[in-house]
């Protein structure tokens, strides 16, 4: 092979394994040399052979702006574009990094010039969307409600957007000249924070989790966070997602006082439809204090010394019996606090019963109690007494109905629990009713004889001491059940 | 008139005072805390006047009303917030509660007289 055909064979050889579109022109723009690539490139449909040919010749469409590249970089100028835009016949756009340079004779004379183009479009795209994404999750992560910190497993903290500083009340300077989660953490949740961080080790995630975080200003807000394990660059991190619960614990003190109101309301309306028996029950030791009285009057005036003595003994009886009543009262229709405290149910019983029995009078009901001594819960009395009451008005109600007329009281306990059950000699109640009778509004008596709400509250009540209100199933009449965790006196 | 005054009220204080007031003043009374044996005596005695307390367990005292004869005085004790009255059943009176004793003695006064 002589020397010419040896170079040719070798440009051959090496523009066919250039990774780019390459082709090799003399000065009058004919292909000395090109690859497939460069056909491609072109969108060219031929045997793939250009060489002899002219640029110009086979491309006409080839731009003013090319042309006069070409000329210059016939004229010894090296030309490159990083980012060329390229408009395609069919609307589609590509990019392209292209050079253009002069090849040299062995002279040193400009034999023609070496254009290499790169599509680049699959990159710069991937490279757009790389860049649309990171400012979503920038946007994300500066406009999110949710506070979000980046912390290393030590507690130091990396990141943290502008909803959680916020929680926490400082800015960001402060934040990220080394405040840590532990500088921020009460102390008393040192056991849940190693427990959460135990569950982090094992399950690569935590929470969610309930605490609170000491602000700036000293105040604790109350939080919940949730979080997993991130590997960054070799290093384990903690993401957190931190959502401020003050406004919800706001709404739930506001519900808390709403339920509070209920309760009282309820009681109030218990207490109207128990009025005519108490009023009953205050005019009777009246009644029997001034007959006494004129009885002791009567006595006086014929000197009958003893008779006197005994008429005001009745009188001091009576009066005695009135102030029962009111004690009840006042103890029934007082306002309910938070506090819970020490009650013996059986002497609530007896508390409640002394104004309960006013009702019992009119019509007769043999109203039976047992109770087992020191049956202590610890409880608010007032709603005790409340859903005591309840319950007894309820079968008072239901016996009034039958033939036989009783209601069984019974205080017992077990180990873990007290256990009140109201029975009553009336029917036992319907499928239908039993499903719904727990529901607020619910009832079966007429109207103004009941408000609906006494189930429905008594059981809000004694859950709310961490116990039960159920309907005794398998009982030929009717029986509530209360079970109230049972503690030691 | 003739028989005697019938007293009925499931307070047995009330009872064992009105009869010893009346007692002291010469009138002879018969007392019931039971408003069913109270019919019964009521209406196999002469009675002259009754005296009756409206809450009562089992029968109440216009349930007592109701079963003794119509021209038998009666008067009805209540210390209801509102008196339930039935069509049909005539009192001679109400005494709403609480009420001096004197208002007792004199009721049966002016119809023993």
């Amino acid at each position: 092979m002589d020397t010419a055909a040896q170079a040719r064979w070798l440009l051959d050889a090496v523009v066919g394994a250039v990774p780019l579109s390459a082709a090799v022109f003399d000065r009058e723009m004919r292909y000395l040399a090109h690859n497939g690539s460069w056909i491609a490139a072109h969108g060219y449909q031929c045997d793939g052979d250009l060489r002899g040919r002219s640029h110009y010749e086979v491309f006409p469409e080839i731009t003013e702006d090319w042309r006069s590249i070409h000329r210059r970089c016939m004229e010894g100028s090296t030309e490159r574009r990083e980012l060329d835009v390229f408009e395609r016949a069919d609307g589609g756009r590509e990019y392209l990094r292209w050079v253009v340079s002069p090849w040299r004779k062995a002279e040193h004379e400009i034999g023609g010039i070496i254009i290499f183009v790169e599509n680049i479009t699959e990159q710069v795209i991937t490279q757009r969307r790389l860049q649309e994404r990171e400012a979503l999750v920038d946007d994300l992560f500066q406009k999110s409600p949710v506070g979000l910190n980046l912390c290393r497993m030590d507690g130091l903290w990396v990141e943290s957007n502008p909803a959680f500083l916020d929680i926490i009340g400082y800015n960001r300077e402060e934040a990220d000249g080394g405040l840590t989660y532990w500088q921020l953490t009460p102390r008393k949740y040192d056991a849940d924070e190693a427990q959460q961080l135990e569950r982090l080790r094992t399950t690569h995630h935590y929470g969610p989790y309930e605490k609170e975080f000491i602000r700036k200003d000293g105040k604790h807000v109350p939080v919940r966070l949730n979080g997993f394990l991130v590997e960054r660059e070799g290093e384990t991190y903690i993401w957190s997602l931190i959502e401020d619960l003050t406004a919800q614990r706001t709404l739930e003190v506001a519900v808390d006082q709403e339920r509070v109101k209920a309760i009282q309301a309820t009681k109030l309306a218990t207490l109207g439809e128990m009025a005519a028996g108490i009023a009953h029950e205050i005019n009777n030791p009246l009644g029997i204090i001034d007959a006494f009285a004129f009885v002791a009057r009567d006595a006086v005036a014929r000197g009958d010394a003893t008779a006197a003595h005994e008429a005001l003994e009745v009188i001091r009886d009576a009066t005695e019996r009135a102030g029962k009543i009111v004690h009840g009262l006042k103890r029934f229709a007082r306002q309910s606090t938070d506090d819970t405290e020490l009650v013996d149910v059986g002497k609530l019983v007896e508390d409640t019963l002394t104004l309960w029995r006013t009702r019992m009078r009119s019509d007769a009901a043999e109203l039976s109690v047992s109770v087992e001594q020191d049956a202590c819960v610890q409880a608010r009395p007032v709603e005790l007494g409340q859903v005591l009451v309840n319950l007894l008005n309820n079968a008072f109600d239901a016996a009034r109905k039958s033939d036989d007329r009783w209601i069984d009281l019974t205080v017992a306990f077990d180990a873990s629990d007290v256990v009140i059950s109201v029975e009553d000699s009336g029917p036992p109640i319907l499928p239908t009713v039993a499903s719904e009778m727990f529901r607020a509004f619910f009832t079966t008596k007429p109207a103004g004889e009941g408000t609906g709400l006494g189930l429905s509250i008594s059981r809000e009540i004694i859950e709310r001491h961490g116990g039960s209100l159920v309907l005794a199933a398998e009982v030929a009449n009717t029986r509530f059940v209360v079970r109230i965790p049972r503690v030691d006196r | 008139m003739k028989g005697e005054v019938v007293y009925i009220d499931d307070e047995p204080m009330l009872c064992r005072a009105f009869s010893a007031i009346l007692m002291q003043r010469g009138i002879a009374v018969t007392t019931f805390t039971d408003s069913v044996a109270a019919i019964a005596h009521i209406n196999s005695h002469p009675t002259a006047l009754v005296i009756c307390d409206y809450r009562m367990p089992r029968l109440s005292g216009l349930d007592v009303r109701a079963q003794i004869p119509d021209d038998i005085p009666f008067y009805l004790v209540s210390g209801e917030l509102d008196v339930p009255m039935r069509e049909g059943v005539k009192v001679s009176g109400i005494l709403t509660k609480p009420f001096r004793i004197e208002r007792l003695v004199e009721i049966v006064e002016s119809h023993l007289k």
